[in-house]
């Protein structure tokens, strides 16, 4: 996917103006683990909209982007809590494929519910529920602002199995995580 | 010490306590209990009669500012001393209090979990309507308080069964004591059946 010459408006975290950004060209290679940094968090939100098919951008194109094979994971509404782990999965397919709910380690899990606040089981889970979809681009916003530090090596690991599927990841964060290993890093 | 503990054993023998709180207590979780199946069955089976009764709930609107007392008042003119009164006004009250909570929980909805589903091309009506019964016993814990509360107001102007005519009798013989015994009686009972609801309602979801 290439960003040329993209530009948007967001919100400023503070002041609550309306900006635009900078001019923002990237080239994200397919099938990558890819992390885009940025302090302002409304300004990777808006930037998930663009990346996701969901919004055009103002200014600029996008080449080699299918909005409908991508997913936005936005850790407070990942997945349905008021559903068991096996009704989320069955809510995408009529079936779902048992070595990737066992590979996942949500097996034990399957009847459960689960709380609003495990934010890192509900991106698990919502991680699982695109490779079931069968989409091709997963856009994920904000993570480790949900997540507790323990978590993070688990939802790493889980990334590296979704790219492992032929998917492709892009993570945008408004924390730096430098021990965490991406394909890509660019900083905005 | 002794005199408080032989008052408090006078009181339990003079006012039937034992007695009155099996009734009343028989009334408030028969009713719960009843509710329950009632809406597991409604929600599982037949999802278009909850919707027909919240749209119903919706358009009485005004029901929920009158407040309890009336309809305490009206069906103890209208069929005074019948036991069974007391049952269908616990359970037609707790009904219209989870259709209330029930559609709270609809219009509470965030529209982020439409666009997931979007994405994923999910059915975001089915989900929505599983959200329904979701956590029905936490719902109904939630009314638990107030049932006993139409159920002690019913049985103070009844004034002839349970705890609260056991109340009335000790508002008429100015019996402060008795009073505070059944009111504390009722409390410890409402903390410990909302305690071990949260505490089964987190066990058997983990």
């Amino acid at each position: 996917m290439n960003l040329i010459e993209v530009r948007f408006p967001y919100k400023n975290n503070n002041s609550k103006e309306i900006i635009y950004s900078d001019k923002l060209s990237l080239e994200i290679p397919k099938e990558s683990k890819t992390i885009i940094l940025a302090s302002e968090s409304n300004l990777l939100y808006e930037l998930g909209l663009i990346l996701s098919g969901k919004a055009p951008p103002t200014e600029g194109k996008i080449a080699d982007i299918n909005q409908n094979e991508s997913v936005y994971i936005i850790p407070e509404y990942a997945a349905f809590p008021w559903m068991t782990v096996k009704e989320n999965l069955l809510s995408v397919n009529e079936k779902y494929d048992d070595k990737l709910v066992k590979e996942f380690g949500l097996e034990p899990y399957l009847e459960n519910n689960f709380d609003d606040e495990s934010y890192g089981f509900r991106i698990k889970l919502a991680l699982v529920m695109a490779l079931t979809a069968d989409k091709k681009n997963i856009v994920l916003f904000n993570p480790f602002r949900y997540i507790k530090t323990s978590y993070f090596d688990i939802l790493m690991d889980d990334l590296e199995k979704v790219k492992k599927y032929g998917l492709g990841i892009i993570v945008l964060s408004s924390d730096v995580q430098k021990k965490l290993k991406f394909d890509n890093e660019y900083s905005l | 010490m002794t005199y408080i503990w032989l008052e408090f054993i006078s009181i339990l023998e003079d006012y039937l306590i034992v007695q009155n709180l099996a009734f009343t207590s028989t009334v408030v979780y028969s009713t719960l209990a009843i509710l329950y199946l009632f809406m597991y069955a409604l929600l599982h089976f037949t999802p278009a009669i909850t919707n027909a009764l919240i749209s119903i709930v919706e358009k009485l609107f005004f029901i929920k500012y009158l407040p309890v007392l009336i309809f305490a008042i009206v069906l103890n003119l209208l069929f005074p001393g019948k036991i069974w009164s007391e049952f269908v006004l616990a359970f037609l009250y707790s009904l219209i209090l989870v259709l209330i909570q029930i559609n709270k929980t609809k219009s509470q909805i965030n529209p982020g979990y439409s666009k997931f589903a979007n994405d994923l091309s999910i059915n975001f009506d089915a989900v929505k309507e599983k959200l329904f019964y979701s956590n029905l016993s936490r719902k109904i814990k939630n009314i638990h308080y107030e049932v006993w509360l139409l159920v002690l107001i019913y049985e103070f102007i009844n004034g002839q069964d349970g705890l609260g005519a056991v109340l009335k009798q000790g508002y008429v013989f100015n019996d402060i004591y008795a009073v505070l015994v059944v009111s504390f009686i009722i409390s410890l009972l409402i903390w410990i059946i909302d305690y071990s609801f949260s505490f089964l309602n987190k066990y058997f979801r983990r």
